[in-house]
């Protein structure tokens, strides 16, 4: 399906498909389009061309019928600051359907659910930033839906508010279909079975999390840090391990002391990390640290974006 | 019986919005307390008052500055109704929910009304303190509230559809009163230039020419046809509007 705003044209093409039953991540920079194909699908917005399909049909003309089943969580949860948890829950329940002799038993569980029967009595608007948005979860799963979509659920949110909302959503596994946006690849790779990831509204890889992980992870980063460092040991660097390792350093200015960051890059096939510890050590490099750089999503992107390109460009040889 | 459950809900949360907000307090105070001033000054200033002229002098002016009070006051109590939800994207929260576009424009636009009669309820006493002193004109006092009630809604539709444009409620409130405002204009400019047809044709948009109908006691089977002709376009424009947002 493709949106276009006045504009902007948001999404283009973008077809991927969302397997019963399991988590999806959909993945994207900021700005690239996952709320807009999130209201899309959830049909509050409407396509400028194509479609959105569940269980096979089509959302526009069995919307009355299809919105039963999907819950949805915006970016901006769609609370009213001044009413109670509880309150606001049995309210959405009301106007969602859930039978009236249902309502309070279901009201209930979802407030245990969430964790919110401590703040059920408080005002939304007083609540902190991780209650909000677990209002917002329960809000989209208060009526039972299959599908069910959370727009950058942990967005904005303190470490343990965030460990938190992954506990919710792994509880959710199995019984629904989960979409979960985010722009943080870690975010959802413990989560998520399959991937979607986008930019500038198109899709660039799509398919399940180890297929996905594998294309990318061919390099593994580390970020080093050293109190000495100087073009010589740079030198003897490159003569030693040669173009196997990727190598480049930059010094720290805001330490007094003086202190380098080595940004190093190594083949996933190969591991040298002993002998570049020996090395630094042996060069007295004064090592201070050495950790690993989970793959960034940054890198991802523009990995996979060049991955585009490369694909592109066999396919016009290919067809050359 | 859903879809009333439905309607009934959030008439009630918009309910629970007015009564936990200072603002109907207010505008209920201040708007009876001009209405109390305005009755005693017509009570006083009335030259040799008797129960014949009662009704022309007391309460037909009277009844006319409550339905001009109100030109004031439904924008005030319109303002939020989309507006607000639009801007804390809760209208998506609705339109998720098992009420259509039509049902959730019901449930604000019953919302409206029902503030509105709360507040215009209180007036009641006015005819009563005349009542005890032996006025019984009561056909009047009863057609006139029927045009109160028809001029609120009436002016509760533009209200309804301002607020479906904007995210600002102040925004709302001042193009519902400049549209309010300027429908009563129209009718004195176009009064002004003595062409028949003119003057004709644009008294019968207006609403305060049918509220006259009213208070004169004369209703015609045309000012129910323009209200609910009124009422029914103002509804279309409004979900046209909220569509439009999808798109
Ligand atoms: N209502 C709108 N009108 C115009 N442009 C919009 C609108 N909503 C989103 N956009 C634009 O569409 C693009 C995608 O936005 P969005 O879907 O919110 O991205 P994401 O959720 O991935 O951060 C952005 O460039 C944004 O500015
Ligand atoms: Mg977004």
């Amino acid at each position: 399906m493709t949106k276009e705003f006045a504009q902007i044209k948001a999404v283009t093409n973008m077809t991927f498909s969302v397997k019963k039953g399991s988590i999806h991540g959909f993945l994207g920079p900021n700005g690239s389009g996952k709320s807009t194909t999130m209201k899309m699908i959830c049909g509050l917005l409407v396509p400028s061309s194509g479609e959105v399909l569940v269980e096979g049909l089509k959302l526009e003309t069995h919307f009355d019928q299809l919105k039963r089943s999907i819950g949805f969580l915006p970016e901006n949860p769609p609370l009213y600051q001044s009413m109670k948890v509880k309150e606001y829950i049995k309210f959405v329940a009301g106007i969602r359907g859930v039978p009236r002799s249902k309502v309070k038993k279901r009201v209930e569980t979802i407030l245990t659910q969430c964790g919110l029967e401590k703040v059920m009595g408080r005002r939304i608007g007083n609540l902190s930033l991780g209650y909000t948005q677990k209002v917002g979860v329960a809000q989209a799963l208060v009526h039972d839906p299959e599908v069910v979509l959370l727009d950058e659920p942990t967005r904005g949110l303190d470490p343990e508010a965030v460990d938190e909302m992954r506990k919710l959503i792994m509880e959710l596994k199995g019984e629904r279909t989960l979409l979960l946006s985010s722009h943080l690849l870690n975010e959802v790779q413990n989560l998520c079975s399959e991937i979607t990831i986008i930019k500038e509204g198109k899709v660039i890889q799509n398919g399940s999390l180890s297929e996905i992980r594998s294309l990318f992870q061919q390099q593994r980063s580390f970020k080093v840090e050293v109190r000495k460092f100087n073009e010589d040991i740079f030198k003897a660097f490159r003569v030693k391990f040669g173009e196997s390792l990727n190598l480049n350093y930059e010094k720290k200015n805001e330490q007094k002391s003086e202190e380098y960051l080595l940004n190093l890059k190594m083949p996933k096939t190969d591991d040298y990390r002993s002998e570049v510890c020996h090395f630094l050590v042996e060069k007295n490099c004064e090592l201070l640290s050495f950790r690993e750089e989970s793959i960034g999503v940054e890198e991802i992107f523009r990995l996979a974006t060049a991955e585009g390109i490369l694909k592109e460009n066999a396919l016009k040889e290919s067809v050359l | 019986m859903n879809l009333l459950r439905g309607i009934i809900l959030t008439t009630k949360k918009e309910l629970n919005d007015y009564f936990g907000s200072p603002l109907v307090y207010i505008l209920t105070g201040l708007f009876n307390a001009i209405i109390g001033w305005l009755f005693f000054n017509y009570i006083v200033s009335a030259k040799n008052l008797t129960l014949l002229n009662l009704s022309h002098s007391v309460l037909i002016p009277l009844f006319g500055n409550i339905n001009f009070l109100f030109l004031f006051l439904v924008p005030l109590l319109s303002m939020k109704l989309f507006s607000e939800e639009k801007k804390h994207q809760t209208l998506d929260l609705l339109f998720l929910s098992h009420l259509n576009q039509t049902q959730i424009i019901f449930s604000k636009f019953l919302a409206g009304l029902f503030i509105s009669l709360f507040i215009l309820s209180w007036t009641i006493v006015f005819p009563i303190i005349l009542g005890f002193s032996g006025y019984n004109d009561w056909g009047l006092v009863i057609s006139s509230y029927l045009g109160l009630v028809f001029s609120i809604i009436t002016y509760l539709w533009v209200g309804l559809f301002c607020s479906s444009l904007t995210e600002n409620p102040i925004i709302s409130a001042l193009t519902t009163f400049c549209f309010l405002l300027g429908m009563m204009l129209m009718v004195l400019t176009v009064n002004a230039t003595h062409i028949e047809i003119l003057n004709t044709f644009f008294q019968y948009l207006s609403s305060p020419f049918h509220y006259e109908s009213f208070s004169r006691g004369s209703i015609k089977s045309y000012n129910l046809v323009y209200i609910f002709s009124f009422s029914l376009f103002f509804y279309f424009l409004t979900s046209k509007s909220l569509e439009s947002r999808r798109w």
